[in-house]
């Protein structure tokens, strides 16, 4: 974000953070359902990659430009809100969501032919989410695609933790690798906790630089070390290897009772739960 | 005849990747000759990615996502049902364009035994909403499948059998040389081998088993003659064959019958309101630990010539 200073940018993506937290949780609240858990964790996360505007999603001239491939589609809601308040889709089609017919518990690109949109789904998302384990190997095949189109695009897989368990996830973290895919990024939101057991994944990074990735951790609700993981792909990248960002998080993160706790995976507030999560998040 | 299955269609493949330079050509560690030249003349468009079925769909969903028509290859089990999840949800729920290759129909694959038997996957790929299916019995109706799915803009499975075989569809009848290459020409996707408008008994097959039929057909009583044989090898979208005048159809298919060309040949009759009964001489399920060729496999399961005489006889009897 040239021209605004270092602390200005880190208020905007923590006032940003804040306020689509706030957003989601209305969401839910109104929708009576929703995945507010996996949603809070990787909320500051996003908020750096869109309001940071490392994203080219559109080029000029092209058909294509980078793009974002979505494993944990279930944390639609943080996707969503943040696509809006960039103008990227239309408030008629946020409306919709909880409703029989509009957006649901997933993230589904079909929703953007339905609701004519501002920008259209390929520059957007790429894919159809739900299904765990598959959005590494897709945007590896999209990487892939650019090279061979002799293009600058970046390809990014953004995934959770719980997902990283799939055999398929490991299939692709091998082949990225052995193919150089320098062009690939992958996030993952790593809030260590699946819809029922905390999981033991303290070593993913030391099994995923085995396979032949760059691994940068960071913590992901740190806005300024958040940006220092994304500068180092995007703007000093030269390895010839994929890149694994690994974010450290928590489920819940942003409202007490929330945080860490599996209930809140998939759930929706009683009125006094509502109350004191708007508290907690009101800044 | 004198090409194998697999090199026809791969010798098709490569003269159009050879134009077409959106193709791409994905494996799973799996080989045919007809391969080489493409691996040779252009290795940019050519992955092996290695024995991991479910990453290769992946991969191939994402390069399809930017445009690049995908062909990818492995046999029949892995290709299908290994990667099921990955082809029900990134490929049929985008609706995308890629050419799955499966090779090893029914018990090509005997005596690697019931791992690599394509026997119902006919069965599962049906279930996938806007997936078509192509299983041809000879070279020009394999060529035809190349192309039928190369036109496509939506998926596709091709189901490829081994080694070389009798000529069922001719040149001329499939369409002119030219017009291959054309799109919107009508292309034939079945034939009768005889057809006899006065027979109400019908025998209907697909891919290997018509050389079964037609081997039959050769050596069986005069009388049999007057019945009306069929191969079909467009089996998702099915063909407008004439069903209504039979009697009898007796259905011969090496996929397991539950799913298979007995099972569209049912819903077929049921949704129509048809007065026929229809016979199943297929594979009777996947039988574990029983190793051997095909001819030893066939027999097992009851696939003969011997079977589709009993049968037939049985349908006139009941007549």
């Amino acid at each position: 974000m040239d021209g605004i200073d270092t602390n200005k940018r880190i208020e905007l993506y923590k006032r940003k953070s804040q306020e689509m937290r706030l957003k989601c949780l209305h969401m839910v609240k109104k929708a009576k359902k929703g995945h507010l858990g996996g949603t809070f964790s990787i909320i500051d996360i996003l908020s750096v990659l869109y309001y940071g505007q490392y994203l080219q999603l559109y080029r000029k001239g092209k058909e294509y430009g980078d793009c974002v491939v979505i494993g944990k589609g279930h944390a639609n809601l943080a996707f969503l809100n943040i696509w809006h308040d960039l103008g990227y889709i239309s408030e008629e089609m946020l409306n919709t969501y909880g409703q029989n017919g509009g957006i649901g518990g997933q993230l589904d690109t079909k929703m953007f032919t339905v609701y004519k949109q501002p920008m259209h789904s390929p520059n957007i998302v790429d894919n159809i989410t739900g299904s765990l384990g598959h959005a590494i190997g897709i945007a590896s095949g999209i990487a892939i695609s650019n090279r061979l189109d002799g293009n600058n695009n970046k390809s990014l897989a953004i995934v959770g933790d719980g997902e990283m368990e799939e055999g398929s996830i490991w299939e692709a973290l091998d082949f990225a690798a052995k193919q150089n895919l320098n062009n690939l990024l992958c996030v993952v939101d790593r809030n260590r906790l699946g819809v029922t057991h905390f999981l033991e994944n303290d070593n993913l990074e030391e099994k995923v630089k085995s396979f032949g990735w760059e691994v940068y951790t960071t913590n992901g609700h740190i806005h300024k070390d958040i940006e220092y993981a994304f500068d180092k792909f995007f703007l000093k990248n030269k390895s010839k290897k994929p890149t694994m960002i690994i974010a450290n998080t928590i489920k819940g993160k942003g409202v007490s009772f929330m945080e860490n706790d599996a209930k809140w995976h998939h759930g929706c507030p009683t009125d006094d739960e509502y109350q004191r999560a708007i508290l907690d998040l009101e800044i | 005849m004198g090409k194998d299955i697999r090199d026809v269609f791969f010798d098709e493949l490569y003269k159009s990747a050879v134009i077409d330079k959106k193709i791409i050509v994905i494996t799973a560690d799996a080989d045919a000759f007809g391969l080489q030249q493409f691996k040779e003349n252009i290795p940019d468009r050519f992955i092996n990615i290695g024995v991991a079925e479910q990453n290769m769909i992946n991969v191939a969903a994402g390069l399809a996502l930017r445009g690049k028509k995908v062909f990818v290859y492995s046999i029949i089990p892995f290709i299908t049902m290994r990667c099921f999840e990955q082809i029900k949800f990134n490929l049929s729920g985008m609706n995308l364009d890629v050419v799955i290759v499966g090779v090893g129909t029914g018990f090509s694959f005997g005596f690697d035994g019931p791992s690599h038997h394509g026997i119902i996957d006919i069965s599962i790929m049906r279930s996938i909403p806007n997936m078509e299916i192509y299983n041809p019995c000879d070279e020009n109706s394999t060529i035809n499948s190349f192309h039928s799915a190369y036109r496509s803009i939506t998926p596709t499975y091709i189901r490829l059998d081994k080694g070389q075989f009798d000529d069922i569809y001719k040149f001329e009848e499939l369409s002119k040389a030219e017009d291959r290459y054309i799109y919107n020409h009508d292309i034939v996707e079945y034939k009768y081998l005889t057809e006899n408008r006065n027979s109400n008994i019908l025998v209907i097959s697909t891919g290997y088993t018509t050389h079964v039929v037609k081997e039959y057909i050769k050596q069986c009583p005069k009388e049999i003659k007057n019945i009306s044989f069929i191969d079909v090898y467009k089996l998702k979208e099915f063909p407008d064959i004439n069903l209504k005048n039979y009697k009898h159809i007796i259905v011969v298919d090496e996929n397991s019958w539950s799913g298979g060309l007995f099972t569209i040949i049912c819903e077929n009759v049921a949704i129509n309101g048809y007065n026929t009964r229809v016979h199943p001489i297929t594979a009777l399920g996947i039988e574990y630990l029983i190793y051997g060729d095909r001819k030893y496999l066939l027999e097992k399961n009851n696939i003969t010539s011997k079977k589709i005489q009993e049968v037939i006889m049985g349908c006139k009897n009941e007549i």
